[in-house]
């Protein structure tokens, strides 16, 4: 039993980093139609900038949380300038995805040149003394990523649904040419989303690397697993990318500790192409119909 | 009646001396290289024409069609461990083992396109890199006591009436399936099948209104693009002597859609100078191997944003620069 609650809470846990990063694919795919391939690569950025930063204690914790926040914004930034012109002249969507591809290369190429592709150092900030929650011991990690999730979804289905930003963004994602004849800045508005996107994947980032090993290649899982929930779970719904992110990470905690701990990942590629055929709008898009 | 000028008939006459001479230097020097290159150089060839194999099968689907693929490392995967477990296992003739798991490879593409040929775009890149991961973890790490996991198989020494062969045979091998897919792709893209795939990348509503069958043609181009890269794989694991589930990693994928955007999209010569370029660069990046991930993201960025049609029109509006600045 105790075995169990804890392949429970780590699935969980797991699945609430897929759920973010699937949550950052939606963010960007709402307001431009594009899949920003590099998400995985701005998780290492967030994981690398807690490392130099918060992990190594040397600046103060304030300033190292700040700077997790900026320097995946400034890296998304950066794939959206390389990107915005094919997004303007409506290009192919594979050459926007290509490009994604490229600024992620380039980004992580940069990072593994500095960190040689060793690991980063990692440090529990949030303590390792487990939290007792009716009878079930929590890592305050898990705890940490639970609550992050919770509070980072909630946040942007409330700024998508419930303000005039969100209104205009949504506008954005379904027709650039109209939203701009009623007066949306599009370049702007584009601009701030892959802020706020390459955040919250930055935040998964910091999130995630003192559970794995990271490294400068770690964004290739992240992004399949990220993109993964999120198709899992309906694409274009920020909520149900974490959801599909939770099941993704059930199906691989459960797998692992009760069947077959190497091929974990290899578990979820048949369960993706079943949903992709079956049910290709994801477990909510039926619902949300 | 129509009026040939003197002008014209010397042109062509002349042109066609110019091709057959291009050829002729082309043939000598590839025969000479084979019979004098050093080592090293043979090596470095084999590896280019790899790239070039693996580049002009994924064009089919990504070039003609106009279609995202990132699965080409998985066939190019099934290929190599197809080849590599029927030796081991099967004591088989490796030619034999070759027909058989292009074939095979040929059979599976076959059965994906059955879930992957209804998606599109971005739902489709996701599908075909779930494939190709999938079969990357499958050898790497899931049955470890058939493939050997990360060890990989080690395979003996091709040989041929009982006397091994060495890497001159393997070049002419290699030059030959090249040349063959090269064809290929030539007589694909001027036949009626070539045109209809063309017409799917351009507008699939206006190619379905004219009467193309997009499915049918979709499954064709996809199961082209296995069969190719499955060819590329049985050759490269003979000539190495060594199956390594590294060769299939997602990063050859990336490598091979990398070469097809920097040698030319829906060009067959293009996407064989691409892959040539591209794997004899990772090829050379090897004792600079940090800086590889850097220099693959700004080649593809500088290609996609300054020359998204590649080299090969780079090329051909370089001749035509040319040809202006003489005519003058």
């Amino acid at each position: 039993m105790e075995y169990f609650l804890l392949t429970l809470v780590t699935g969980i846990s797991m699945g609430c980093t897929f759920g973010l990063v699937g949550l950052a694919f939606t963010a960007i795919f709402n307001a431009s139609r594009v899949i920003n391939f590099a998400n995985g690569d701005l998780a290492v950025v967030g994981a690398f900038a807690a490392s130099l930063f918060v992990f190594s204690g040397k600046a103060h914790p304030v300033i190292g949380f700040l700077a997790v926040l900026a320097l995946p914004m400034m890296a998304g930034l950066l794939i959206n300038w390389l990107v915005e012109p094919s997004v303007k002249r409506k290009a192919p969507i594979i050459n926007s995805i290509l490009i994604t591809m490229g600024g992620g290369l380039i980004i992580v190429g940069l990072i593994g040149i500095y960190t040689n592709f060793s690991y980063f150092n990692t440090r529990y900030v949030f303590g390792t003394k487990p939290l007792l929650l009716g009878g079930i011991r929590i890592s305050p990690q898990y705890a940490a990523i639970l609550v992050a999730t919770a509070v980072l979804s909630l946040a942007y289905w409330l700024f998508l649904n419930k303000t005039a930003l969100g209104l205009a963004l949504r506008a954005l994602g379904i027709n650039a040419d109209m939203a701009s004849l009623v007066g949306i800045n599009t370049m702007t508005y584009r601009m701030l989303t892959w802020a706020s996107s390459s955040i919250i994947s930055g935040i998964a980032g910091f999130l995630i690397a003192p559970l794995i090993v990271p490294t400068a290649l770690m964004g290739l899982p992240v992004v399949v697993n990220g993109f993964i929930a999120a198709v899992i779970g309906g694409f274009g719904y920020p909520l149900a990318a974490v959801t599909g992110g939770i099941i993704l990470g059930l199906l691989i905690q459960f797998f692992s500790a009760y069947v077959h701990g190497g091929m974990a990942q290899l578990v979820v590629f048949p369960v993706l192409l079943v949903v992709l055929v079956f049910r290709p709008t994801g477990i909510w898009g039926l619902k949300l119909q | 009646m129509r009026k040939v000028s003197v002008m014209s008939v010397k042109k062509n006459i002349l042109s066609g001396l110019l091709k057959f001479v291009l050829a002729s230097v082309a043939i000598v020097s590839i025969f000479l290289f084979s019979l004098y290159g050093s080592g090293i150089a043979l090596h470095f060839a084999m590896v280019g024409l790899t790239g070039a194999i693996l580049a002009l099968g994924l064009n089919i689907f990504y070039g003609y069609c106009g279609q995202i693929n990132f699965g080409s490392a998985g066939f190019f995967a099934i290929g190599g461990y197809g080849v590599a477990l029927l030796e081991k296992y099967m004591h088989m003739p490796y030619f034999l083992s070759l027909i058989l798991s292009v074939a095979v490879a040929g059979l599976i593409a076959l059965l994906m396109t059955l879930p992957l040929l209804r998606l599109r775009e971005y739902m489709l890149a996701l599908g075909t890199l779930a494939f190709g991961l999938a079969i990357y973890e499958t050898v790497s790490k899931g049955f470890t006591s058939y493939t050997g996991g990360e060890d990989g198989i080690n395979m003996s020494k091709l040989k041929i009436f009982g006397t091994p062969v060495g890497d001159t045979f393997f070049f002419y091998v290699f030059l030959i399936a090249t040349l063959l897919c090269l064809w290929v792709s030539y007589a694909l893209r001027n036949s009626r099948t070539g045109r209809a795939m063309v017409s799917i990348s351009q507008d699939e509503i206006a190619a379905t209104s004219l009467g193309v069958n997009i499915n049918k043609y979709l499954v064709q181009a996809f199961v082209l693009s296995g069969i190719i890269p499955a060819l590329a794989g049985g050759l490269f694991v003979k000539w190495t002597g060594w199956c390594s589930p590294e060769y299939f990693s997602l990063k050859n994928s990336i490598l091979i859609l990398l070469a097809v955007v920097v040698g030319g999209t829906g060009s067959g010569i293009g996407a064989a100078m691409g892959g040539v370029i591209m794997f004899l660069l990772q090829e050379i990046l090897v004792p600079l191997a940090i800086y590889e991930m850097l220099a693959y993201g700004v080649i593809l960025c500088m290609f996609l944003l300054f020359m998204p049609r590649g080299i090969k029109s780079g090329i051909t509006s370089f001749v035509k620069w040319l040809e202006g600045v003489g005519g003058r």
